[in-house]
């Protein structure tokens, strides 16, 4: 690159970088992991330089081709979605790396006839550019693009374990997924036939509350709902999750539900609560269903007996966390979004670091029955440690991102008054703390007959670190709560609307 | 009536036709083409939306978006069939999706 | 404004098109529900013609009908019917939740201006003469909206990627190699539609067509030269030009993307003099991967490798 080039516009190189990248792993598929991992490099370093850029006080925004909104789309970066592409560039970073290992072992040679592993870069890599895509697009119906992107690599990922029952799962959420996106692109449409505008920012000036713009709102709201598994919509959610391969799992809980929740959140502040839209009594009815996630979810992942699956439910109860929001701030942003947004962040490296670690103890222990588990020397100490800080993070306790996260919803909700969303979330705080101390206590009841297995030669250098990954990801989701006012602070940029 | 009212009502009926056999059906090939009817619904809407007469040129946007659509249906609709294959050929059920 | 009434056509056609879904989805029969599936394609091809639509008419009687048909035709004997339907109370539910919708969408639409409804159609119109095309739904696609467009050739990259994971052997398909009439019939037609595909790449700049309508042409040759056994024919093996072909689009898009605005403008800013020829070079890359995505659909799964890659 020469000097007259201008300086590299980080925010395109998160969507164009994995697509080359796929489109590359998928012709050299011998080299797949190898491109793979580098292009995920690639995204995870751009993606930091763009937030740090964002951080700096100055939200990115671009003009793609050059013509103005309305006519063309814009791309757009507040804080907000910059720190969310960060958190997908890190944890899919991390996830990549363990999948350098994983997706050799994860899927025996007698079983490699079913499902291909060279599959897993590409799909990784286009799910990536799709959620990058997402969080950066400002235009109705591109981001409708963007959501099929992401649900059909996410299928795609679901199926890739080979299991029967991860078919099953993986056609239920395309079917849902295809369902889920034709509702939003109704809502766009509907929109479109009113105001006969897509960006999202022209939209805000123009929408009014009446009835065209209530019901293109209900069913973009419901389709996002669905996607994002929002109890009563949850269904497809523990199946899909339950028995994807372990990197695959990792990025569908850590990353792919956050980004339809992002949008419902986007929408919410930026499109429908300025103009009047969002009332009262539809942030209610939202934050009952979250409500209803959080009870359900939780009580669900107390009661279930795969390790995969409580991981998997207890995704079911932090998105229901992610639309107290909507009732607790109103229409404006405030201490709630604050709050969803810590949690939505925290729970992506400990969900992802909980997905990692249930494959490694599904490998030493070859099951994952909760009842069965115990603090066998087979498996690693970082192992239990890693589940322990993750789950310290998930319940909400301090000093972690999770704990931070709540305490800004739960001062949210004192200070507003509001009783019963105070009662949900500490029902399911001791709910949720319930269901991981299930799993700890296992590790704390020592069993000193348990035999030292001859341990496998050391494994190199390389190894030993790719090992490390989900006790780093575990690490963040507690260090977030520890420099938690930086986090806060990038929030505010360009937060204004 | 407008003809491009009357065309949209008709993409809307389509719509919820399709919903409705979408959430009933158990048969995996009926619900893969239901989903696709409940595309076609919408793009019949979206189609009305461009139309602006015998005298005026077309709404190109809506075009545009609806072509998107088709290839977006049609890769989705791919998909699903090599799934829905994979889904019978493990042993699976269409009454278990 | 008497052409903006609804007329004697404009009733026929929705009818149409309402009872042939209405029929689709209520047989029984699987096989029916298949042809009927093609009959509403076409019909809805005529209601797009109808409704001054050309371009999504010609991409919906070769993808959305044509294609898409064979595609469940093809598939159809590996899918086993299942009678059962769901018990009655979901039945209650969802019939209501359908005639909601309907309900909510027919009183919405009908509050719409139709007369003097707002759209993007002006500022499309106002600056076509600088979109290096005359076609404005191409203009739309690969100018103004050139991103989402771009976007949507990843989502079939996906396609592929997930169709030869969950098939790592191609279904076989029967080859009518033995019968003449189908091999006189054969090269007559696929110098037709290679022909037809570059005709209509061409005319989509001016006229109704581009890269969609001419990659469905595209890939109806490519399948019937599978059909035919020809052995040389793309997609009868697993070649790295294949893979390469299937990406080509989406790599030109992206080096365009890049490409133009390494000169200090935004993402896909074409220069105003080069905008038609660039628009040509991505529509004639995404043609060709467009048709062979569309063949790979067809064939449900990955043909067997000839690199000496093992499958």
């Amino acid at each position: 690159m020469s000097d007259a080039l201008p300086a590299p516009d980080w925010a395109v190189l998160t969507v164009l970088l994995p697509l080359l990248g796929a489109a590359l792993a998928f012709v050299a598929e011998r080299q797949a992991d190898r491109i793979g991992f580098a292009a995920t490099t690639g995204v995870a370093l751009s993606s930091v330089m763009l937030l740090l850029q964002v951080a700096g006080g100055a939200p990115y925004q671009q003009s793609i081709g050059g013509w103005a909104v309305p006519l063309g789309i814009a791309l757009k970066a507040d804080g907000l979605a910059a720190l969310m592409l960060a958190m997908t560039g890190l944890v899919g970073l991390g996830v990549a790396a363990q999948a350098l290992r994983t997706m050799a072992s994860e899927l025996p040679p007698a079983r490699q006839g079913t499902a291909a592993p060279w599959a897993f870069w590409p799909l990784w890599l286009l799910l990536l550019g799709g959620l990058n895509a997402l969080y950066l697009s400002a235009d109705q119906f591109n981001l409708y693009v963007t959501l099929e992107i992401v649900s059909l690599a996410a299928v795609g990922l679901t199926a890739l374990s080979g299991k029967p029952e991860a078919f099953t799962a993986a056609m239920r959420y395309l079917l849902v997924g295809f369902l889920a996106s034709l509702l939003y692109l109704l809502g766009v449409a509907l929109l479109y036939a009113r105001y006969g505008v897509l960006d999202i920012g022209t939209a805000q000036s123009l929408l009014r509350p009446e009835p065209v713009a209530q019901l293109a709102m209900t069913v973009m709201l419901a389709g996002l709902a669905l996607k994002s598994a929002l109890f009563p919509l949850h269904f497809w959610l523990p199946p899909a999750h339950g028995n994807a391969a372990a990197s695959a799992s990792a990025l569908l809980s850590a990353l792919v539900v956050k980004a339809s929740v992002y949008l419902v959140l986007r929408l919410w502040f930026d499109l429908f609560g300025p103009t009047g839209l969002a009332t009262e009594a539809a942030g209610l009815l939202l934050g009952l269903l979250g409500a209803g996630a959080i009870l359900w979810g939780s009580l669900q992942a107390v009661l279930a007996e795969r390790l995969k699956l409580l991981v998997a439910y207890s995704t079911v109860a932090q998105v229901g966390y992610l639309f107290l929001a909507l009732p607790l701030d109103g229409t404006e942003r405030g201490l709630a979004w604050q709050g969803v947004a810590m949690l939505a962040l925290a729970h992506a490296f400990a969900k992802s670091a909980m997905f990692l670690c249930c494959q490694i103890v599904q490998d030493r222990l070859g099951h994952d029955r909760i009842r069965a588990l115990t603090s066998s020397a087979k498996l690693p100490r970082s192992t239990q440690l890693t589940l322990a800080l993750a789950a310290i993070s998930l319940i909400g306790l301090p000093p972690s991102g999770g704990f931070v996260g709540k305490w800004l919803l739960l001062q949210a909700s004192l200070e507003g008054g509001f009783t019963l969303w105070t009662a949900v979330i500490m029902a399911g705080t001791l709910l949720s703390a319930t269901a991981m101390f299930r799993v700890l206590v296992r590790f704390f009841a020592a069993q000193p007959d348990d035999p030292v297995e001859a341990e496998a030669p050391p494994p190199g250098i390389t190894a030993r670190l790719i090992d490390l990954v989900p006790f780093a990801l575990a690490a963040v989701a507690i260090l977030l709560g520890l420099v938690a006012t930086w986090p806060l602070m990038v929030l505010q940029v360009g937060a204004g609307g | 009536m407008t003809a491009a009212l009357w065309h949209a009502l008709v993409g809307a009926g389509l719509f919820s036709l399709s919903l409705y056999h979408l959430i009933v059906a158990q048969d995996l090939l009926r619900r893969i083409i239901a989903v696709n009817l409940l595309g076609t619904g919408l793009f019949v809407i979206l189609v009305a939306l461009g139309y602006r007469g015998p005298d005026a040129p077309p709404d190109p946007v809506p075009h545009a978006l609806v072509l998107t659509g088709i290839v977006v249906a049609v890769s989705a609709t791919g998909l699903a069939l090599a799934l829905a294959r994979r889904v019978h050929a493990s042993g699976g059920r269409s009454e278990d999706v | 404004m008497s052409g903006l009434l609804i007329s004697a056509l404009d009733l026929v056609l929705g009818l149409l098109t309402l009872g042939l879904a209405a029929a689709t989805l209520g047989t029984r029969d699987q096989a029916r529900m298949l042809m009927l599936f093609v009959t509403f394609g076409g019909v809805v091809a005529l209601l797009w013609v109808r409704l001054r639509a050309p371009d999504v008419a010609l991409a919906e009687a070769s993808i959305g009908a044509a294609l898409t048909g064979g595609l469940l035709l093809r598939m159809r004997p590996m899918l086993p019917p299942s009678d059962g339907n769901a018990p009655r109370p979901i039945r209650a539910l969802a019939a209501a939740l359908a005639l909601g919708t309907f309900a909510a969408l027919a009183w919405a639409l009908s509050l719409v201006d139709w007369g003097a409804r707002p759209s993007l159609a002006g500022p499309v119109f106002e600056r076509l003469p600088e979109s290096g095309v005359t076609n404005p739904v191409t203009a739309v696609l690969l100018n103004f909206r050139a991103y989402d467009t771009l976007l949507e050739v990843a989502v079939l990259l996906v396609a592929v990627v997930g169709v030869w994971m969950l098939s790592p052997r191609a279904p076989a398909l029967t080859p009518l190699r033995d019968d003449p009439l189908f091999l006189a019939l054969l090269r007559l037609l696929v110098p037709f539609l290679c022909i037809l595909a570059g005709y209509l790449l061409w005319l989509g700049s001016f006229a109704p067509g581009g890269a969609f309508q001419a990659g469905a042409a595209l890939s109806a040759a490519f399948l019937f030269l599978l059909l035919a056994g020809v052995p040389d024919a793309p997609g009868q093996a697993d070649r790295a030009w294949l893979r390469a072909a299937l990406v080509m689009g989406l790599a030109v898009f992206i080096a365009v993307a890049v490409g133009v605005s390494l000169r200090g403008a935004a993402l896909l800013e074409y220069p105003p003099a080069q905008a038609k020829n660039l628009i040509l070079l991505i529509e004639a890359a995404l043609t060709v991967s467009i048709a062979l995505t569309l063949m790979v659909l067809f064939q449900g799964g990955r043909p067997a490798s000839r690199d000496g890659a093992d499958p």
